[in-house]
């Protein structure tokens, strides 16, 4: 095994929607300086947009909508547990990233007048701005990164940042093709490894069949928690509203501005707004334990005109091969709904909450550390708040770094971080990393699948804690199979956090992401607030309260309820 | 080799023989899968990288025998930038049979 000692002033770990932004800005504002991108994959095609995407869903455009409506419009939705602060800069910076998108190329749909074609998705204002030529986003970011010379490494998976003398001093990893030990050497550290996609097992039993991309396992969530930084509403899961067995989005946010809907097996709509809530899941799940499901997206009322070019969004952009799977099981848009499933659960703020925490400078708790996308807690961030957040990331980190010397990695930790990446190399007859993360998986939808009962949770606790030693029985036979065994580390390390969480927090909120059939309703008294949790000095998972910030925009919780059921 | 026809391929029946086997043939077993990445070798160029270089789950590599790409790891997104940006449009993805 070889070992790789790179240097860089910021290293960007994963280069996807925020990652890509980050690097970028940090390069605008301070041009001197290195910043390396470190990519698991390629970051060509990586991360969620890696087949691009159809529309950006939280577009806050002057003269359509303002950042202080935006803010009251997700404080509802996710049940007042926010930094307003944080989720006003999305609203505030969203329409200078559209700007500089379309600098690059990136084209947003607009009116016969060239306005931004907005389109209601949410409950009450107009977000949603379609791209229906969004499928090359990735390329056009990856180029952006070579234009503004950003240094690149890809097919290196980070497994753990390294802290010293209270600060981010860099990370290591594991280069996936040749097997070599990657130290990185940095003066500041942002995170942008997108959800915990690969929490949850997939009804359809096949590993990587999730909405999420599925390199997206987790991995930042556990490196900050090992890193010792704050995570947040870790129990405020993602759960969407899926195609069965294909997983994907169907998708409303870009058929329902058309005039589809979600409806019963009856054609009767059951929910007032498409937009994804946990108030909207709780209904879906209630509208399918009722009798009357299967549900489905309804599409078979529109004229023809309409559904080809639904089509030819859908089945050009985000998951395109959508379009092979309708075709064979000789289903067609004209005809058949869009048969609905519950997912599997997952972690990610771009869709609900969970997240590492940050505030409003995309600062994680730990000096150095930042955090952007979908891992970190800026909920309901999706696409655009993970572009804002990767250059608040990049623009802050290059300030915080200015004056700051490289520290050298301690040996002893080092050394341990290697015996544990290359362990199951010494085993290769070892149980097989795909073994090991089905049966995780597996236990995770036993017992974490809301609605959530206090004593499975507890049982499903004690075997994840237990699962660190079947950990240590797992065998690779070379680097690929060892980044998957790496990975396994992460998701088991989120599927802990997600059960003590979820036991900790002893009411209901945010519909069925966080439904606990022992405390059925929610308790502001209480638990108006945020359940964060950390590494503790002796190594224990602690979990805390820790307050709601003073809102910046009046929001009155008991008259403004977030409710879509149709009665 | 002849390109096997679609659904036959298996994705283990390629990979190098593993020497541990030979140690502990009772420890693992070699399991035939239907996999989604299928390779029309009759296109597949012996210098060309691009699906290998995109795939987001690096499941694609070359067989040392033929320089013929083909899916390694059966860990498939069904996501297509290797079907995209394949230059002799050598390379159809089907949905996996799990999901099919």
């Amino acid at each position: 095994m070889n070992i790789q000692y790179l240097q860089t002033d910021f290293l960007v770990v994963g280069g996807g929607t925020a990652g890509t932004m980050a690097a970028i800005k940090a390069k605008q504002v301070s041009p001197e300086s290195d910043i390396l991108i470190l990519e698991k994959a390629n970051i060509r095609r990586s991360g969620a947009i890696a087949m691009g995407m159809d529309g950006v869903n939280t577009a806050v455009i002057p003269g359509n909508s303002t950042p202080e409506q935006y803010t009251r419009e997700i404080t509802i939705a996710n049940d007042g547990i926010l930094n307003q602060k944080a989720v006003y800069e999305t609203g505030r910076l969203g329409f200078e990233v559209i700007q500089e998108l379309e600098s690059w190329g990136v084209k947003f749909q607009k009116d016969h007048e060239g306005n931004y074609d907005l389109k209601q998705v949410h409950r009450v204002g107009k977000y949603v701005l379609p791209m229906p030529e969004g499928k090359d986003l990735k390329k056009i970011l990856a180029r952006q990164v070579k234009r503004h010379k950003v240094r690149v490494t890809n097919r290196v998976m980070a497994t753990r940042v390294m802290v010293q003398d209270g600060r981010v001093i860099g990370a290591v990893g594991l280069d996936v093709r040749s097997g070599d030990f990657v130290v990185i050497q940095a003066k500041a550290v942002v995170l942008c490894t997108g959800a915990c996609g690969r929490l949850g097992l997939p009804a359809s039993g096949y590993l990587y069949g999730t909405y999420e991309n599925p390199t997206n396992a987790g991995d930042g969530y556990s490196m900050a928690y090992h890193a010792g930084a704050e995570l947040t509403n870790i129990e405020c899961f993602q759960i969407n509203p899926l195609i069965k067995d294909y997983n994907g989005p169907a998708c409303a946010y870009v058929a329902s501005p058309f005039g589809a809907y979600t409806a019963n097996a009856e054609g009767h709509r059951f929910i007032s707004c498409d937009y994804w809530s946990g108030q909207m899941m709780l209904e879906v799940y209630k509208e399918l334990n009722s009798g009357k499901g299967p549900v489905h997206l309804k599409m078979y009322h529109l004229d023809d005109d309409t559904i080809n070019e639904i089509e030819t969004i859908l089945w050009a952009n985000e998951r395109p091969s959508r379009g092979r799977f309708h075709e064979g099981r000789g289903e067609d848009y004209r005809t058949h709904g869009v048969e609905m499933n519950i997912s599997e659960i997952g972690l990610c703020s771009g869709h609900s909450a969970s997240g590492v925490w940050v505030n409003e400078r995309a600062e994680t708790t730990v000096p150095g550390l930042y955090a952007a996308g979908d891992m970190a807690s800026v909920p309901h961030n999706y696409m655009i708040g993970a572009f804002v957040y990767g250059r608040i990331a990049g623009e802050n980190a290059m300030d915080y770094l200015q004056d700051l010397e490289h520290i050298e990695p301690d040996a002893d930790f080092l050394k341990a971080e290697q015996e544990r990446i290359y362990q199951p190399l010494n085993q290769a007859n070892g149980v097989p990393h795909t073994q090991v993360e089905y049966k995780l998986r597996r236990l995770v939808n036993d017992y974490l699948q809301p609605p959530k009962s206090p004593t499975k949770m507890d049982i499903g606790l004690q075997k994840f804690v237990a699962y660190e030693d079947t950990l240590d029985i797992m065998g690779a036979s070379d680097p690929h199979e060892l980044m998957r065994c790496m990975e396994v580390h992460f998701i088991r390390d989120c599927a802990e956090m997600a059960a003590r969480a979820s036991l900790y927090r002893k009411e209901s909120r945010w519909g069925l992401y966080h439904y606990r059939l022992d405390h059925p309703e929610k308790n502001n008294d209480e638990w108006f607030c945020h359940v964060n949790l950390k590494k503790s000095e002796s190594g224990h998972m602690e979990l805390f309260k820790r307050a709601v910030e003073p809102y910046i925009v009046d929001v009155n919780l008991e008259n403004e309820v977030y409710d879509v059921a149709v009665r | 080799m002849p390109p096997l026809p679609v659904g036959e391929r298996a994705a283990t029946t390629l990979s190098d023989p593993d020497p541990l086997l030979k140690e502990n043939p009772m420890a693992l077993t070699n399991q035939r899968v239907d996999v989604p990445v299928i390779v029309d070798e009759s296109k597949c160029l012996e210098k060309c990288v691009a699906c290998i270089e995109v795939c987001p789950l690096d499941v694609l590599v070359k067989n040392p025998e033929t320089g013929k790409a083909y899916m390694k790891y059966d860990e498939c997104w069904f996501c297509l930038p290797c079907e995209k940006e394949c230059p002799t449009n050598a390379i159809t993805v089907q949905i996996p049979f799990l999901l099919r």
